[in-house]
């Protein structure tokens, strides 16, 4: 059993780990238990890795030993080391929807809490620290359901490749994220930390242990996110098929091209963030307490990493749902190139924004009007995504699904997230509406509406695909109606208590707002209850669904021509594109031809007066 | 492109020479210049010229581009075929 | 009409172009941690810097650190020309130096005790950019002394090409990012 065996190693590590932090301690004489953490939980990591089958299938080679790699295998291969980009997929898939379920309860709590102007069911810690906990558990979900999820699983289909360009590093990086997880959910049971998701020092660093392991998790999770954005990248330029030139590359694979180059350069921000405040925290530094250090520096480097996060969550999305959009409307992708274009500039404009979330902290007013400037610059090439989605559904024959059905949800919820936005990227309004629940409303039709919303719909798109079975139609539009309709009066029934002032993170607040929180809060128990369909569809389906033809949407792309579920290396015969994703509605454009063998770079030559 | 070694070593010991001056420089001005923002664009201009200098010849850079040069020749999102269809 | 088939392929990158560029890919990665690190020094104590750093300390750290680069890139040499007793010799001095370096940061913070510990502005700053420096150092000479004992018994380059390569290159940006921290931490005033 790897993750037993790995538990043990982890347990190993630690010993080890804080035995030598102990040692260092006692000569120094300075207070042991942080040190220790630290040094235990980055021993116990290794251990982790190496116990659940790093060290078997990796290891081993660096000493010149044979190695084991077994990426086939019957249900076991999904609770090991795997280098299988379509197993990581769905270890990704299946940890992070447990978590979304996990922290979807969180916040079922905090509506309860805020059901009345009163104290329901929490102190005011108690509250912050489940709001902090529900924060950063999404966060994460946000970051990794597209990005490690459904583009490990789809992306080396979707280029024609057999797997990524570095299996084992993508294993690797599926593997550090169960100590975030496990980091995260022991964290309440020392102490929590009550800082919110955003962990602003000097309050975070002097919170519980809690938030020292909330910091560990982050950090760790940083590791995985730049390893993956690496892989992708690779993947994409060295892995393509051949004819899959940077014209033909389907939608879904660009935007996932933009998404990893910021989750590789920008995630290191917030690891030295993380590592600042831990610095702070166990060898007594002055980053952030004066005299000398500057809590700005903080904001600076968090939001650097934290405003193009937001990127690495919604770019995928959008992916997603154009691709959707194509496939279902049976039309050509409508203005690609400006789409490619637009994700482009999103990402170059990403690295220039971070400081609206600074208008409030004391940051140099000159710096005010550049950062308003740039930051709705970007409304520029997130337009041009709407009307490409737009554009390909115009005047259309749409096919109705339940993916096509998301995909339109995105458009729909980002309007209103994107709206919402200039009034927090312009200053004067900015500083009324900064920390109340305008923005977390906002940042909800955001994430949620866009990103979750997408991910649902390449979740129904590529079920079929993933599981071999088909879902049932019906649960799905149920789930997809009560979820539309609770959302968005969950949401915007925020807007209205936040327009007028009620701030954020609090568990009491003024009997005047009482009324639009019973009906968030009302709305959003629909919510949760809107996800029970989801979770009996997909169970069951999985089980004991239909089973999928291979192309059930007649959809061009790659994945589609292979069996479902792929096999091993994804093709028996090697796919060559020889023409556009989308050519919908023109019989000479054909996509791929298969035929070439594994390994060879030609296509079977036609015989003489073919 | 394949050197010998005599000439490869040449080319690192006249990389590491100019990365010695550099440094000489940047020690130098660091002594006689007082005005910071000067400092700090002089020193940053000599580091940007070690950094590339340690790029370019130590970490052979270009031996990067030149094996991908053809996947960047799609970038510009038009189709290459339409290039190679004389030949 | 016939399928046009395009007749150029993209199977042309082997598994050492591929390792390369997920090398370089790290390589950009870090950079931009060094970057951070370099701009929270301004960010934290401005471009002042006390009196009792050691500028002769300093200087020399940066010259071994050059030099080691130097050899490293011997070695690197050597081992493609198929000279691998001259690689290994190269490797070894590399390591030494490496090593010495350590040994010199080690003093270096040994000093910094004295003058500016980690509750201070500048102690914070220079104990954060040397301790994140080197801790890469320390990986290098791991990675280093790892390929010296792997091609001790062979003469055949193919496996062991981006063993060696990956781990010169990995002490190149090591030596890049001191060649920025070396006048940040010392120079600037």
């Amino acid at each position: 059993m790897p993750l037993v065996r790995g538990a043990i190693y982890a347990v190993i590590g630690f010993v080890i780990g804080a035995g030598i932090s102990l040692g260092i301690t006692s000569i120094t004489g300075e207070d042991s238990t942080e040190p220790l953490i630290v040094l235990g939980y980055v021993f116990a990591v290794i251990g982790w890795l190496m116990g659940v089958g790093m060290w078997r299938t990796w290891g081993r080679g660096w000493f010149g030993k044979p190695t084991e790699n077994n990426p086939g295998g019957g249900w076991e291969r999904y609770i090991r080391f795997n280098t299988d980009h379509k197993v990581i997929g769905i270890q990704y898939v299946v940890i992070f929807v447990v978590v979304f379920l996990l922290a979807g309860l969180l916040a079922m709590l905090i509506r309860v809490e805020l059901a009345d102007a009163g104290q329901n069911v929490m102190t005011s810690t108690n509250f912050n620290t489940t709001m902090s906990l529900h924060g950063i558990m999404m966060i994460a979900v946000a970051v990794a359901i597209m990005m490690g999820g459904f583009a490990n699983y789809v992306l080396p289909l979707i280029i024609g490749a057999e797997d990524v360009a570095f299996p084992r590093v993508n294993a690797l990086s599926f593997w550090v994220v169960p100590p975030v997880v496990v980091l995260l959910l022991l964290s309440p049971l020392f102490g929590g930390f009550d800082t919110g998701w955003t962990a602003y020092p000097p309050l975070a660093t002097q919170t519980p242990i809690g938030g020292l392991l909330f910091e560990l998790a982050f950090l760790t999770f940083g590791i995985s996110s730049i390893l993956g954005g690496l892989n992708f990248i690779a993947t994409i330029i060295t892995q393509r098929a051949p004819g899959m030139t940077w014209g033909r590359l389907p939608i879904f694979a660009w935007a996932v091209l933009a998404a990893s180059v910021i989750s590789l350069t920008a995630t290191q921000w917030v690891a030295y963030g993380m590592l600042m405040i831990i610095f702070e925290r166990i060898f007594n530094m002055v980053f952030f307490s004066p005299p000398g250090g500057n809590a700005l520096l903080y904001e600076h480097v968090f939001w650097f990493y934290s405003h193009p996060a937001v990127y690495i969550m919604i770019l995928p999305a959008f992916g997603a749902e154009l691709e959707i959009i194509s496939h279902f409307a049976r039309k050509p992708l409508f203005a690609y190139r400006w789409v490619v274009r637009a994700f482009g500039l999103i990402v170059f404009l990403s690295f220039l924004v971070w400081a609206h979330h600074l208008f409030t902290s004391g940051m140099g007013d000159e710096l005010h009007g550049p950062f308003m400037v740039l930051t709705e610059l970007i409304s520029i090439p997130t337009g041009i995504v709407f009307l490409s989605a737009l554009g390909t559904l115009w005047r259309s024959k749409i096919r109705l699904k339940v993916p096509l059905l998301f995909a339109v949800g995105v458009v729909f919820n980002f309007t209103i997230g994107g709206l919402t936005g200039i009034f927090l990227a312009d200053v004067a309004t900015d500083i009324a509406l900064q920390d109340t629940y305008f923005v977390v409303a906002h940042f909800h039709y955001t994430i949620m509406g866009g990103e979750i919303f997408g991910a649902f719909a390449a979740g129904y798109y590529w079920f079929p695909k993933i599981t071999g079975r088909m879902y049932n139609e019906t649960l799905g539009r149920i789930h997809f109606a009560l979820m539309f309709i609770f959302f968005n009066i969950t949401f915007l029934a925020m807007f209205i208590p936040g327009t007028v002032g009620m701030n954020r993170r609090i568990a009491e607040y003024p009997p005047e707002f009482e009324f639009m929180n019973l009906v968030t809060t009302i709305a959003s128990i629909g919510l949760g209850l809107a996800f029970v369909p989801w979770v009996y569809n997909m169970l069951n389906s999985w089980i004991r669904g239909p089973k999928a033809p291979d192309n059930p949407w007649d959809a061009k792309t790659l994945e589609w021509q292979t069996s479902s579920p792929p096999p091993l290396e994804n093709f028996e015969e090697m796919p060559t594109v020889t023409g556009d994703a989308y050519g919908y509605g023109d019989e000479s454009v054909v996509h791929s031809v298969f035929g070439r063998r594994k390994g060879s770079a030609h296509p079977p030559v036609p015989a003489e007066g073919d | 492109m394949h050197r010998t070694l005599q000439e490869t070593l040449k080319i690192g010991w006249i990389v590491i020479s100019l990365l010695g001056i550099l440094t000489a420089i940047e020690f130098a001005i660091a002594i006689v210049i007082d005005d910071t923002p000067w400092l700090f664009t002089l020193l940053l201009v000599a580091a940007l010229a070690k950094a590339w200098l340690i790029i370019q010849y130590f970490m052979h850079f270009g031996q990067l581009w030149g094996h991908i040069t053809d996947t960047w020749y799609g970038m510009i999102l038009d189709d290459p075929e339409a290039d190679r269809e004389e030949d | 009409m016939t399928q046009h088939v395009p007749q150029f392929v993209n199977h042309r990158f082997n598994s050492l172009d591929i390792n390369r560029l997920g090398l370089w890919l790290f390589l950009v990665s870090d950079a931009s941690f060094f970057i951070a690190l370099l701009s929270s020094r301004f960010f934290v104590v401005g471009t002042n810097t006390p009196e009792h750093v050691d500028q002769l300390l300093g200087l020399s750290l940066t010259i071994l650190l050059l030099l080691s680069s130097l050899s490293a890139y011997k070695a690197e040499a050597a081992f493609e020309h198929g000279d691998i007793p001259g690689a290994k010799n190269m490797l070894l001095a590399t390591i030494g130096m490496g090593i010495l370096f350590v040994f010199g940061v080690g003093y270096e913070w040994h000093e910094a005790f004295k003058h500016f510990p980690p509750s201070t502005g500048f102690g914070t700053i220079l104990f954060t950019l040397t301790g994140v420096h080197v801790t890469h150092v320390l990986t290098g000479v791991l990675t280093l002394g790892f390929v010296f004992f792997r091609i001790r018994n062979t003469t055949a380059i193919g496996d062991n090409q981006f063993a060696v390569e990956g781990a010169v290159k990995w002490w190149h940006f090591v030596d890049v990012a001191w060649v920025f921290i070396y006048p940040t931490l010392y120079l600037i005033r």
